[in-house]
This record gives C-alpha cells, structure tokens and sequence, in this order.
C-alpha cells in the first residue's frame, strides 16, 4: 500500500470517529431516561433563569436545529457552565486540567512500552526459563490487580505510612507563596507524579511484556534468524540488531490500541491521588452530577485519544517499510 | 485450532476441570460465589449493620478484619461482597456474547460487501472510544443499579470480540465445507448459524471469559467511583466507602487492602480458566 493512501485511510477514519463522538455526545443527554433539563440547568437556580439558559442553548427548538446549535458551540468551545464551579465555563476548567493528564499518560505510555520491550524481548529469548515464568506470571497478576486499588495500597504505604511521597496533588502549594527557583519545582512536581506514575505503569508493563514476547517468539522462528545464527552471528547481535526493530513494530500498534485503556486508568489514578487532570475532574463531576463539565471533559478526553490515535497511526506508516514505499 | 461439526465443544466443562488451572479458577469463582449465603454461619454481624463494633478499629479476634468509619464488620463486608462482580461479569458475559454473535457472524461473512464494511467500521470506532469515560457518562445518567451496570458493560465490552470472532468467520468462510454448502444451495443464514457458529463456538467461549475479566474489573472501577449500588456491599463501594471516610488518610489499610485481594483473586481465577480453555482449544 502506498504511504499516501494510507494516511488518508487513516485521515478518514479519524473523520469517521469524530462524527461518531460528535453524534454520541448529542444524544446521550437528550434520550437517556430522567429530566434532561437538570442536565443543562442547574436546579438551584429560579425558573425564570432556568428558562433563559435552556434558550441560551436552544434547547427549547426543534431536535435538528438543537444538532446545528450543538456543532456550533462545539466548534467555539462552549461547552457551557459548571455547575460546581458555577460560574466558570467549563472549557476555561478543560484547559487547566487537560496539560497534566497528558504528560501523566503520555510519560507513562513511553516508559511502560520502553520498559515492555526490553522486558518482553528477554523472556521470548529464554523462554521457558525460570526467568520467563517469572515475568509471565507477574505480568498477569500486573492484569488482574484494579489499577485503582493498587493507587490505594501505594498512598498507604508510601504516602501515609512512610511518608515518602506526598498524597494529592501536583506540586506543594507553598510554591505559590514563595517563589522558588525552577529546578526544585521540576523535582517537586515530579515527586508528586511519581506514585500516579508508578500505578498507572503497572497494568500498562503487564501487558506490553506480554505482547512483545508473543511477537519476538514468532519473529525469532522467521527464516532470516535462523540464516543468521547458521552464519554464526553471535545470539546478543542478532537479538538487538535484527529481531529488535522487527518484533517491536506491533508494540506501535499495541500503544494506538491501548490508549483508550490509559485513559480509562488514568481517569482512576488522578481521583485516587487526587492529582488535578482531567480524571479528578470527571470524577468531581459525578460526585457532584455535574452534566455540563462531564460532558465537556468526556469529549475533549475522546478527542484527544483520537487525534493521538491519529498520530500513533500515521508514525506506524512512516516506520514500517512495507507501506513507506 | 478446526473443531468438526459434532458437538465436541460441550465437552469443554470436563476437560476445563480435569485440570489444575481450570479447577483451582473454578473453585475461587465457586466459593466466592457461595460464601455470601453461608455468611451467617461464618460471621454474626451483619454487613450492612452500622455499630457492631466501636468505628476505625484495626483487626482483633472480635472483626477478624476491623471494623469501618461507621463501626461495621469488615469481615462481614468481605465476604459479602463478591457477589455483585461475580453476577455482573458474568450476565454481562453472557449478554455480550450474544452480541457478538449476532455481529461478528454477519460482519465476517458480508466483509466484501458495504453492509460488512460498514459494521467493521462501527466496530473499529467504538473500539478506540476511551471505555471508562463511556461507562461513567453512561452510569451517571442511568442512575446507580446493578442492572444498569450490566446494561453498560455490555454496550462498551462487544467491540474487542466482535473483531477477533469476525476474523476467524472471515478465513471460515473460503473453506471448502462453506463453499460445498453455497453450492447444495444452502441459505446465507443456514450457512452463518449452522455452518460457521459451531465452528466458532470455542473462540466465543474464550473471548466471554476475557470480557468477564474486564467486566469484573471495570464493575469494580465504577462502584469505586460512586456508581454502584448503594443498598448492596460489593468489593468495588467497599472502596468507595473508604475512600469517602478517609480512610487512606488514617491509614486504614486492613478496610482497603481485602477487597483490592478479592479482586484480583477474582480476576485472576477468570484468567485461568482462559488459558485452560486456550490449552483445550490448542489440543484437542
């Protein structure tokens, strides 16, 4: 396939998504069962405010011209007030938020395939060593442990009991009333990151091992690696030099697969740590039935993964020498 | 991996038991799933009683595992609270895999045709939309039940196993009993549920357990935040409870650390029973 049709392939289907998102987002609140007007309204206000803003919004005019109305705010960011934090719109809270939940998945996405590779590429290479039980066996219980419970356990241990780490948050609030210089707030933001980090790396180590050692075990049966070792290169050339860069091509696929995962863990290492992105957000929202900002920060998130996706994709093109040609 | 068109496949329970893996995960599954009904014989406090014993008091011969912010038996609350997981994963399992079958069959026979394309192309969007989000979108407007629980999970879990299961009925249907079949005139529909069907019945079968597995884990996840029943005690509110009374702060680890142990035995017991039946599907 040629590199060109392949990314309009992928263009397209990224299109194709959006108008899915586009049209879910519209009619989850209107046709679930309950009142929806207490999903665009706050219910504390009098019923001649109330009124005014479901006009505001249109949502007193036909279904169709609701969509117009809908891909409209959409498109300038309105996605509306808060309700509990009444009155900031809710874009102004995406904004703050969405930065932090990116580089907590992105930094742990990056680590755990690096990691999953290396560990991946091992246990493939003495498979059914001791070694290779041994990771396998840990990689599944990585899969079975709640990503959730796990962030519990850690803050116990690390965070209340030994006190190593801080509980919640992103960086200590003294920075805000003494200036500090730039590199003990890098390192403080990153002691706050580190036990999210860990937790949500975790489940994704697990199943990156598992994959890159499926994929290694069946490169390392391919015709060229047996050629190799018949003319006598040694295992650790062959092993980092060729069978490397072949088995670690699906992993690219893997990571496009398992954003929607990362995001889903995500959403539940920020409200265990309290770790103010996007997922404490939501999980705000729900505690407080907050529609408007869990509406607004249920698409931003899916679009992010989706134009993350996008890329992962379109890299996966550029790298992989059967469709760059 | 090709298993003729008798019925071998129901032959699989036997094989699954007749084997450390398949019996150690039944008999996790199996006694979780029995332990709530025995529960008065094995504990006297009630689960959901509030003031059995004095609030945040770490474990002692009286609560095997302490007691809550409300003064309720942890213990109690342990063994109860596998139940939900266990009904949830496993209705939502079973739903699921009805789906599947009624969208992968023709998904994986229709693939050259638009209709198929179509369908294949759905099943790829939903695949990428971030699950949890969905879920909690979803149970926020739905409103807390168990019910409503299964409902959602299998409206996000169908993707993933529609794929693999319509692959396999893409590469089924070049062989030569299905184009033998097309030739004696065989309907479309004859030819997908008694043709193709039993021939992927093993790989529905296994992909139902990983989405057990999922649904154990995300049921857990939403119950967590908030989402659950409030009127049962699952492992999952068990968390939240926790979580809400500030648990963590105190350091209560004997309320977090047994729910978070059910769990995973839970999950890891499902996954089991999935490599026995990969082992089954491989051998025989």
């Amino acid at each position: 396939m040629a590199f060109k049709g392949y990314v309009v392939q992928r263009v397209l289907f990224f299109t194709y998504s959006f108008i899915i998102l586009l049209l879910l987002n519209f009619l989850i609140p209107r046709f679930m069962p309950g009142n929806p007007v207490s999903r665009f309204v706050n219910p504390l206000m009098s019923p001649q405010a109330q009124h005014q803003i479901l006009e505001q919004f249109g949502l007193t005019k036909p279904i169709y011209i609701q969509f117009i109305l809908y891909v409209k705010n959409i498109f300038t960011g309105n996605f509306g007030i808060s309700f509990l934090y009444y009155p900031t719109p809710v874009i102004d809270l995406i904004e703050q938020r969405l930065p932090w939940t990116l580089f907590l998945t992105g930094t742990a996405t990056i680590l755990s395939a690096l990691i999953g590779i290396v560990l991946g590429l091992i246990a493939a290479w003495k498979e059914n060593s001791k070694l290779d039980n041994m990771l396998v066996f840990i990689s599944m219980m990585l899969r079975s442990i709640p990503t959730f419970w796990l962030g519990l356990v850690l803050l116990i241990l690390f965070g209340v009991t030994l006190k190593l780490f801080p509980t919640s948050g992103y960086f200590s609030t003294s920075f805000i009333i003494y200036k500090s210089n730039v590199i003990v707030f890098i390192g403080n933001v990153l002691r706050h990151t580190f036990l999210p980090l860990i937790t949500l790396m975790a489940y994704l180590i697990g199943g990156n091992l598992l994959i890159m050692r499926a994929s290694t075990l069946s490169t390392l049966k391919e015709d060229y690696v047996t050629m190799l070792k018949a003319f006598g290169y040694n295992n650790r050339k062959i092993l980092y030099s060729h069978v490397l860069k072949n088995a670690s091509l699906p992993m690219l696929t893997n990571i496009g697969i398992q954003m929607g995962y990362i995001i889903s863990g995500a959403v539940l290492v920020e409200a265990v740590f309290s770790y103010p992105g996007m997922g404490l957000l939501i999980y705000q929202a729900v505690l407080a039935r907050d529609y408007p900002t869990l509406q607004g920060a249920f698409f931003i998130l899916t679009l992010s993964v989706l134009i993350a996706l996008l890329i992962v994709d379109i890299l996966y093109g550029i790298l992989d020498p059967r469709i760059r040609r | 991996m090709e298993i003729p068109k008798d019925n071998r496949y129901l032959k699989i329970p036997i094989y699954l038991l007749k084997s450390v893996k398949g019996g150690l995960g039944f008999t996790v599954i199996l006694t979780f799933s029995i332990l709530p009904f025995l529960r008065s014989f094995i504990v006297k406090y009630n689960p959901q009683t509030v003031g059995v014993g004095l609030p945040n008091q770490p474990p002692s011969y009286a609560h095997l595992l302490g007691t809550t912010s409300l003064g309720q038996d942890v213990f109690s609350q342990f063994i109860s609270g596998g139940l939900i997981p266990i009904i949830v994963g496993i209705l939502t399992g079973i739903f699921t895999s009805f789906l599947v079958i009624i969208i992968a069959l023709p998904m994986g026979y229709y693939s050259d045709k638009l209709s198929g394309k179509f369908i294949a192309l759905l099943t790829d969007i939903f695949l990428v939309i971030p699950t949890l989000p969905l879920i909690i979108i979803l149970g926020v407007y739905l409103g807390p039940s168990v019910f409503n629980q299964v409902f959602v999970l299998t409206l996000i879990s169908w993707p993933f196993p529609t794929r693999i299961v319509s692959s396999q009925v893409m590469s089924l249907k070049e062989r030569g009993f299905i184009l033998s079949a097309k030739a004696c005139g065989a309907s479309d529909m004859k030819i997908m549920f008694e043709e193709i069907l039993p021939n992927v019945t093993t790989l529905i079968i296994s992909n139902t357990i990983l989405v057990i597995i999922f649904a154990i884990l995300f049921q857990t996840a939403i119950s967590f935040l908030g989402l659950g029943d409030p009127t049962q005690i699952d492992w999952g509110n068990m968390l939240y409870y926790a979580e809400q009374s500030g648990a963590i702060a105190n350091g209560e680890w004997w309320w977090v650390i047994p729910p978070g142990i059910g769990i995973m035995l839970l999950a890891f017991s499902f996954s089991l029973l999935f490599l026995r039946i990969e082992e089954i599907m491989r051998d025989y």
